[in-house]
């Protein structure tokens, strides 16, 4: 019964929330400074400033975390908390809604970072390593988004997402090359086996926060599965990268 | 002299107004503004409160200027308000929330304070109360609160948004009373979607739509303006502008009355309705 | 007194508390690598914290109280700018940077975060009633910093590598951050009933 009525409600409403979600003015300042990353490569060339591509795009993911944070954290700070609890459709199917809608900005993201990926290749000589680093970047926004949604299930505080996203900023730069920054999600690698290997990891971190998501206030099927194979793959290629 | 006089008030927000033109005198007794949802009475209850700004025309509130700061002062330490939609602290107890309203109304001396915050939770029935958390109290105790909390000070103007909503019957009639035998005789500026709060409570009744005055008069002369267009029918009358069937199984009409039919005697209900008729036909069209 | 602790009691400071929290713990286990870093992520902490102290649930309700916005919400910020410089010096103190130059400049972009974090929260405050400036304020003045990276090398807020003019450009930038914050929080604490028209200085005699 419930199962068919959520169905077209579910729907509409992972299309409401992925609109919420691309028109977001945090994600949309990721965009920008997305942007500015493209602008500094398309001025220098891609030997000199192709990083900031990676940079640029790479830092979408923060922003896009504390946005997935904030319409998480809507109904807490609406104070409908309860009032949502006593709607037919169950929280974990909101909270799944929210978790799907996550692919809105990130079908935004894949767009511009394949035109971009695009008009590099056609210029420059992008080595295999570039590219796996490139398609690595959809991946992370998928993950700290998923964390977000995931943080404000668990801890109800506005503050925890900005105060994250501000310790991936400084972390990241790795002026200390040990195996294991590799590992931090906006990190980028520098061989082709790691390149390789973070791409499982990136996914294993997504979904295993989605599980950890869904899993506030009742752990369901669902929730215990995303967790379990995400924690599986996070500590097989985490284990590849650092071995 | 009047406690509150609005003079060609207006209010925009974005393209939209809120308040065109508004011209208002209050004298000291309970005035009702009634109108619908969106009609811009909070609009103009935050400007007699001194929490919004008109962008054109002039008020005076206690014979002095909201925009002057010395004035603004003097006004905000006789006054009491209750927002629409009142903020606590919720990990406050009730007492400490109202002892901090004194403090900031500037009622320095502790002992004083103390007694002051006492009588009026006292007042409005929360004495058994006052020692409790705020996020434990109900909804009807937290609007006492709210009020509580305005009658601080002994205000010489007091202003009411909404505040009976969400009263049960019971409460609702322990807030007239309240109102009504306000041992300072306060000037009372009440806002709600009501009538019979209005023809209860109001000595006078201020008719707001659209960011204009529609009404201002008694309850009475308001019920007199739908006298001889209303008219109760066992069968639905399409002629008229609002019908519903009543409790009695019979159709109560407001509008133009046919010739034939028999008019009864109207009640607020009736004129509110009938002065905002044309709101409700437009919308329904 | 009273007001102090009424105030205290009253201000949302679990953000702030918690931001000083790791920042400390950063600076305690942060044993390689530069000085900086630590102190930097405990700016960008504290001053997202500072942020959330304009937050008022019952701001509507004290809006009419004859202790303006402006004494109300500088008591709050007064206290959370002097939590923070206490909270820069232990950082500082903790980390020992290389002199006097890059501790100055530490202590600078403390306080251009900080400030900058008031002044939005101040300005997203009262646009939304005084409930939402927090939420807003550290993500929009994390944005603002690393907007800032595609500046001219001179007007960085975080410049990478040598930096023309040294600690002491730097230090100007953060104070003038720290300014400009400060200049939005003072305008977004004016009195709610004055306005161009009707705010007058001067008044015709009767
Ligand atoms: N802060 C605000 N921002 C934008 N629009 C507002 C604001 N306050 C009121 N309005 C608009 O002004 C009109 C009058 O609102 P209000 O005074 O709240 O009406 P009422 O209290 O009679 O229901 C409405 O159209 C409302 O949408
Ligand atoms: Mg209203």
């Amino acid at each position: 019964m419930r199962a068919v009525s959520a169905g077209p409600g579910l729907a509409q409403l992972v299309l409401l929330e992925g609109r919420r979600l691309a028109l977001h003015p945090l994600f949309l300042a990721g965009v920008v400074v997305a942007a500015g990353g493209c602008a500094a490569f398309l001025a220098r060339g891609w030997s000199t400033s192709g990083w900031t591509v990676y940079a640029g795009f790479a830092l979408m993911a923060p922003f896009t975390m504390v946005a997935t944070n904030v319409v998480t954290l809507r109904d807490h700070r609406a104070d409908t908390v309860e009032q949502h609890e006593a709607l037919p459709m169950p929280v974990s199917t909101r909270v799944g809604a929210l978790l799907t809608a996550i692919l809105a900005p990130t079908l935004l993201t894949v767009a511009g970072l394949g035109a971009v990926t695009a008009y590099a290749a056609s210029r420059f000589a992008l080595d295999e390593v570039d590219l796996l680093v490139l398609a690595s970047l959809p991946l992370i926004m998928t993950a700290l988004a998923a964390l977000g949604v995931a943080l404000a299930r668990w801890m109800p505080s506005a503050f925890v997402a900005p105060a994250l996203a501000v310790a991936f900023y400084f972390w990241t730069p790795g002026d200390d090359p040990s195996a294991w920054r590799v590992l931090m999600p906006l990190n980028s690698a520098d061989d082709t086996g790691a390149a390789v290997m973070r791409l499982p990891y990136l996914l294993g971190l997504t979904l295993l926060f989605a599980g950890a998501a869904l899993a506030q206030p009742q752990r369901s099927r669902t929730s215990v599965l995303l967790a379990l194979v995400g924690a599986a793959l996070v500590t097989l290629s985490a284990a590849a990268v650092l071995t | 002299m009047s406690s509150l006089s609005l003079e060609n008030v207006g209010k925009k927000f974005g393209s939209t107004p809120a308040l065109a033109g508004v011209r208002l005198e209050v004298e000291p007794s309970v005035t009702g503004l009634l109108g619908p949802n969106g009609a811009g009475k909070t609009t103009l209850l935050r400007m007699a409160a001194t929490v919004l700004a008109p962008d054109s025309g002039r008020i005076r509130i206690l014979g002095r200027d909201p925009a002057h700061p010395h004035e603004r002062v003097e006004i905000r330490r006789r006054l009491g308000y209750v927002p629409q939609e009142p903020g606590f602290y919720r990990n406050f107890t009730a007492f400490d929330f109202v002892d901090y309203v004194a403090v900031l109304k500037d009622i320095a001396e502790r002992r004083r304070r103390h007694d002051e915050v006492r009588k009026v939770l006292d007042y409005v029935g929360l004495r058994d109360h006052a020692h409790q958390r705020i996020k434990a109290l109900s909804g009807g105790m937290r609007q006492r609160l709210a009020l509580a909390q305005a009658l601080l000070g002994d205000p010489e103007l007091l202003i009411l948004d909404e505040a009976t909503a969400g009263l049960d019957p019971e409460q609702r009639l322990r807030f007239r009373e309240m109102i009504s035998v306000l041992p300072q005789r306060p000037t009372v500026l009440i806002s709600t979607h009501q009538t019979d709060d209005v023809s209860a409570l109001c000595q006078r009744v201020v008719v707001l739509i659209a960011g204009t005055i529609r009404f201002d008069g008694t309850p009475a002369e308001l019920a007199a303006t739908a006298s001889d267009r209303v008219w109760v029918d066992a069968d639905r009358d399409e002629r008229a502008a609002v019908s519903w069937r009543t409790s009695a199984g019979q159709f109560r009409h407001i509008g133009e009355r046919p010739a034939d039919a028999q008019s009864v005697t109207p009640t607020v209900d009736d004129a509110y309705l009938l002065l905002s008729g044309a709101d409700i036909s437009a919308r329904s069209s | 007194m009273t007001r102090w602790r009424y105030t205290w009691r009253a201000t949302h400071v679990a953000p702030w508390l918690l931001g000083a929290a790791i920042s400390l713990l950063l600076a305690l286990v942060h044993s390689h690598g530069p000085v900086a870093a630590p102190l930097q992520i405990g700016a960008f902490l504290l001053g997202a914290g500072a942020g959330f102290v304009t937050d008022d649930p019952a701001a509507e309700t004290l809006a009419p109280s004859p202790t303006t916005l402006r004494a109300r919400q500088g008591l709050r910020v007064a206290g959370a700018a002097l939590a923070t410089a206490l909270a820069a010096v232990v950082l500082a103190s903790l980390a020992r940077p290389s002199g006097i130059g890059e501790a100055g400049a530490l202590v600078a972009m403390t306080a251009g975060i900080l400030g900058l974090n008031l002044g939005v929260s101040g300005v997203a405050g009262r646009r939304r009633g005084w409930r939402h400036g927090g939420l807003v304020s550290g993500p929009a003045v994390l944005f603002v910093v690393i907007a800032s990276s595609a500046l001219p090398p001179q007007w960085r807020l975080l410049p990478t590598g040598d930096i023309p003019g040294g600690w002491p450009a730097i230090c100007t930038r953060w104070a003038l951050a720290s300014l400009l914050g400060l200049l939005l929080l003072a305008y977004s604490l004016r009195d709610p009933a004055r306005s161009a028209v009707n705010a007058r200085w001067w008044r015709p005699t009767a």
